[in-house]
């Protein structure tokens, strides 16, 4: 049996420990990914716009310290942001065999824009795969937004389909016509 | 490349592009028979608004008829800083100007989301504990504690209280979620007061774990408090003409709306706090020393924002034991609600301004934390939002306008507002935390405005403040600096939005919007922008603007009546511009897929039957006419089976050609003569409209020469085929490209197709991919030149601030 004193112990515990400070009345947690299928080049080629306070909140999360991303060289706040895209942006091929064992592509980070507006985060996945089934996950900032959004639009010559994800609908589904 | 050189002159050509994203959403609502095999998109509104009559009017005015309750307050509430609770007792004056009888009074206990088993926390969807939970493996500590502590916490209210001030007895009450019905001892008749008292307590949550738009936060380093207190009492719920009681439980995304009125409110706090409040404070002997109502007097004439309470005051307070308590008396008239702050680490600073003739204190409370940014930023931005937002609403009405720093990242009340951004711990900030707080502070003062003043039902219609605030904010922030950096506003920055799935129309209750702030803040901001700027003119809308918000200034408009309005004061009818932007998810993507380019005949035989001539000797020869050439041919073996009709051409001019020509120019006035001289271009553009939303149709057309020319085309282009028109241009020199919204004014989604010739539009991955490698070759070309690297970041770092 739990004694009451190890439950208030607790209780007192989770009431004041650090947590997330209050946010605007009401949230804009929503990033957007531009991304285009190169079939030349067989490479998705993805531009994503985030709200760079957020990104800030992220990469400050990996790197265990307050990350001012605007103080950072450019150089050493690329290697955080794609450390975070990386673990939270994934492009999978479905698999062609039962043996096969699924496996994200490979990123290629390009850079980043951090505007006092919006950032822009470019990145390339490589699509050589000879799957034509591929799954698209951005679980961006659902560690700190219970509503988040991403959206996404993937364009191939000039079909496009726009999808959103959320904390209900992680990935979505895109096929190599 | 001109047209001219790759169409014939003379002859029409056409070339049409298919697009295979033609809207397929479209057609659920087209009529089956194919007689009219599209949607209405210039259907008159009125099928669907609320039939006017003597409260509303059609023109969208309050009627002649018009009526809102009233409802004074009478105020004491005592904060205890040792367990961060308040409690309070309130007398109530509910005046009836309905032509009803009522049998009970509604209150909103807003509160009471934060219970336990409130509706809001029960309702919650899986995702909305924290998605983290799935995402990345396990719950990290943070989510698990703000989610245990909306399981323990309880901030609801406590009614102690509610009794009949004139009998003196208890009424009996029921509380329903987030809202009391209290039964009254007799209906309530046209005209007629009731005055009762409810007395209630509550805990006031901790911001680090419940967010909320009021709550208290900590400051382990010198263990004191900052309160912004809000939602806060017992509020009577809004009684109207559109739909009775208001009856939509608080679920936390549609704030509110309340009746205005009358507030005496006196607030006892820790007798070394220092209170920022709605209102005017009636008892500054009592709580204010010397010093600070004598800076307050000079504050009257400063010509910038000086300290009341200087930053070193405000520190050594912070050490300060309180001994008692102090209790600030304020008075708040013509107000829909009322709110409040508290603290002894607050630095404050004022000054005085002059709204049209009226003089406003415009003050700013915030932590020793909040400097340097706040004392340098806050009071200016409070004092520009007044001016500019005065400007296209109405004077500024009230006495103060405050602006606080504590844990809400930006919630609006009357006269007083709560601003979140803080500089980091050293005094440095950066760009984006500067603009950050500038434009928090200019859209929560412009609040007072919408919805506080205009008072606009955001619990039902989130667009209706925070749009129009945030055009307004917009506007202020365009009037701050030059190329101030607004998130919201330009057409451009709402694209990506506008092309997303998942949308649900402006047009939707709070609680149902999916993507909150692109769709209750963005859109409609944006909307309100394109249809300034590019359908009715900055003279006409802002004309029409601001009688809106003069008609119902103090009073209660519905959607219908911002629509109205706007027709009614510009004269323009936009029942396709709402049905667009407003009630549909359609996006805006015109397209360019075809220019025909035509010649007048000059009707001269010698010009136009040598252009057929031309024309004709410039069709391919085929390959068995080719083949057939050198065959021997009888007619030349004999000659005498050649006639008349072997060295006829009827592309020849005769004699009667040239008769007929005399006699046509005989025919032709002087005006028409001059007009046939004059070379001028006919070209027919074909137009396609994607994205469904019909607008204006806004081109350049640019000619060899190089020289443009602007075409505007109003959205009634439409109105009989909003899929597919042609427009007919002339033009002196012929024209080489065809631009589409050259100025990216309507939110066009594709640029892709806004060109003729069609141009390869390149993405945002691709320009920015070339500038980086541009870049690398700069570098390597530097590298080779010894340049230092060290100069090349500086230039990229310029290039980024401006």
């Amino acid at each position: 049996m739990i004694r009451f004193e190890t439950i208030l112990l607790l209780l007192i515990v989770l009431l004041s420990a650090i947590s997330e400070s209050a946010d605007a009345s009401h949230p804009f947690h929503v990033t957007r990914a531009e991304i285009d299928y190169n079939a030349k080049r067989k490479t998705f080629e993805v531009a994503i716009c985030v709200w760079p306070e957020d990104l800030a909140k992220a990469v400050s999360k990996i790197e265990k310290r307050t990350v001012d991303v605007d103080a950072e060289s450019e150089k050493s706040r690329d290697a955080m942001f794609k450390k975070y895209v990386a673990k939270s942006f994934r492009f999978t091929p479905s698999k062609l065999s039962e043996d096969e064992i699924s496996k994200a592509a490979d990123i290629r980070w390009i850079g980043s824009e951090l505007k006092v507006k919006q950032g822009w985060l470019y990145f390339e996945v490589d699509a050589s795969a000879a799957a034509s089934r591929w799954t698209i996950e951005n679980e961006m900032f659902f560690e700190f937004n219970d509503d988040q959004m991403n959206q996404i639009q993937v364009r191939n010559g000039k079909e496009w389909i726009s999808k959103t994800l959320s904390a209900e609908v992680p990935s979505t589904g895109w096929t190599r016509e | 490349m001109a047209f001219k050189s790759r169409f014939i002159a003379g002859i029409s050509f056409a070339i049409t592009i298919v697009f295979c994203t033609a809207s397929l959403w479209a057609q659920a609502d087209r009529r089956p028979n194919g007689k009219f095999n599209q949607q209405d998109k210039f259907r008159q509104l009125e099928e669907i608004l609320p039939t006017p009559g003597a409260y509303r009017t059609a023109s969208g005015a309050p009627g002649h008829a018009y009526w809102q309750q009233k409802v004074d307050y009478e105020i004491s509430i005592a904060l205890n800083d040792e367990k961060q609770t308040l409690s309070g007792s309130e007398k109530i004056r509910y005046t009836n100007n309905s032509p009803d009888n009522l049998k009970y009074l509604w209150l909103q206990l807003d509160g009471n989301i934060f219970r336990p088993d409130s509706a809001a926390s029960r309702g919650r969807t899986a995702s909305r504990f924290g998605r983290s939970t799935i995402s990345f493996d396990r719950i990290p500590i943070t989510s698990m504690q703000s989610l245990l502590a909306k399981e323990v916490f309880d901030g609801g209210f406590n009614i102690t209280t509610c009794k009949d001030l004139q009998a003196n007895t208890e009424l009996k009450h029921t509380i329903v979620e987030t809202m009391m019905r209290v039964d009254l001892p007799a209906p309530l008749a046209t005209g007629e007061t009731f005055e009762f008292q409810v007395d209630w307590n509550y805990e006031i949550n901790n911001s680090k774990f419940i967010r909320g738009r009021a709550g208290c936060e900590f400051f382990e380093e010198d263990g004191n408090y900052i309160y912004e207190v809000a939602q806060w009492f017992p509020r009577l719920c809004a009684y109207t003409d559109t739909t009775g009681w208001q009856h939509k439980q608080f679920l936390g995304s549609g704030e509110f709306t309340l009746e205005l009125g009358d507030y005496m409110v006196s607030i006892t706090t820790p007798d070394d706090h220092v209170v920022a409040s709605s209102g005017v404070l009636l008892n500054p002997g009592e709580v204010l020393t010397e010093t600070q109502r004598e800076r307050l007097k000079e504050a009257e004439s400063t010509k910038k924002p000086m300290f009341i309470i200087t930053p070193e005051e405000a520190k050594d307070n912070e050490s300060s034991e309180s001994e008692g308590t102090k209790t600030w008396i304020f008075k708040a008239d013509q107000v829909r609600d009322f709110a409040w702050a508290s603290s002894r680490k607050f630095i404050w600073d004022a000054m005085q301004h002059n709204v049209g003739e009226k003089p406003v204190m415009a003050m700013s409370y915030y932590p020793n934390e909040g400097e340097p940014l706040w004392s340098k930023y806050s009071t200016h931005s409070i004092i520009h939002t007044l001016d500019v937002y005065s400007r296209y609403t109405f004077d500024y009405p009230y006495p103060v306008a405050i602006s606080v720093n504590g844990p809400v990242g930006g919630m609006e009340y009357p006269m007083i507002c709560f601003n979140g951004p803080r500089p980091e711990k050293d005094g440095t900030y950066s760009a984006r935390t500067k603009y950050g707080l500038i434009s928090v502070i200019i859209h929560e003062v412009g609040h007072n405005y919408f919805p506080m003043i205009v008072n606009s039902d955001e619990r039902q219609w989130t667009w209706m403040d925070e749009g129009l605030n945030t055009f307004l904010q917009y506007l202020a922030e365009q009037e701050w600096e030059e190329n101030y950096p607004s998130r919201r506003g330009e057409p451009n920055d709402i694209v990506s939005y506008m092309r997303s799935g998942n949308q649900v129309p402006i047009m939707t209750n709070s609680e149902s919007i999916l993507q909150f702030g692109p769709n209750g803040y963005s859109k409609p901001a944006t909307a309100l922008n394109i249809l300034r700027e590019t359908i009715l003119g900055r003279e006409l809308f802002d004309f029409a603007f601001k009688e809106y918000a003069v008609r119902w200034k103090f009073k209660r408009p519905m959607p219908a009546d911002f629509f109205r309005t706007m027709e009614d004061a510009s004269g323009v009818d936009l029942d396709w511009f709402w049905r667009g932007w407003f009630y549909s998810t359609d996006h805006v993507d015109i397209a360019v897929t075809g220019v025909r380019h035509l010649n007048v005949s000059t009707g001269d035989p010698e010009i136009e039957k040598g252009i057929k001539k031309e024309q004709r000797d410039a069709e391919p020869e085929t390959l068995s006419k080719q083949r057939n050439k050198e065959l021997k041919k009888r007619a030349d073996d004999f000659p005498e089976l050649n006639d008349f009709y072997n060295e006829f051409d009827p592309l020849d001019v005769t004699n009667s050609d040239r008769k007929a020509y005399e006699s046509f120019l005989e025919s032709l006035d002087d005006e028409q003569k001059k007009l046939l001289q004059e070379k001028r271009n006919f070209y027919l553009i074909d137009f396609q409209n994607v994205g469904g939303l019909v607008m204006p149709i806004i081109f350049d057309a640019e000619f060899e020469d190089g020289s443009t020319k602007r075409f505007i085309v109003p959205a009634e282009i439409w109105t009989r085929d909003n899929e597919k028109v042609t427009r007919m241009i002339i033009t002196e020199k012929p024209v080489s490209k065809i631009i589409l919204d050259p100025q990216l004014e309507t939110a066009d989604v594709d640029l892709g197709n806004n060109q003729f010739p069609p141009a390869i539009v390149k993405s945002r991955f691709e320009l920015f991919k070339m500038s980086k490698e541009k870049n690398q070759m700069q570098k390597s070309a530097a590298d080779e030149e010894g340049v230092d690297d060290e100069n090349d970041d500086d230039e990229e770092k310029k290039e980024e601030d401006e």
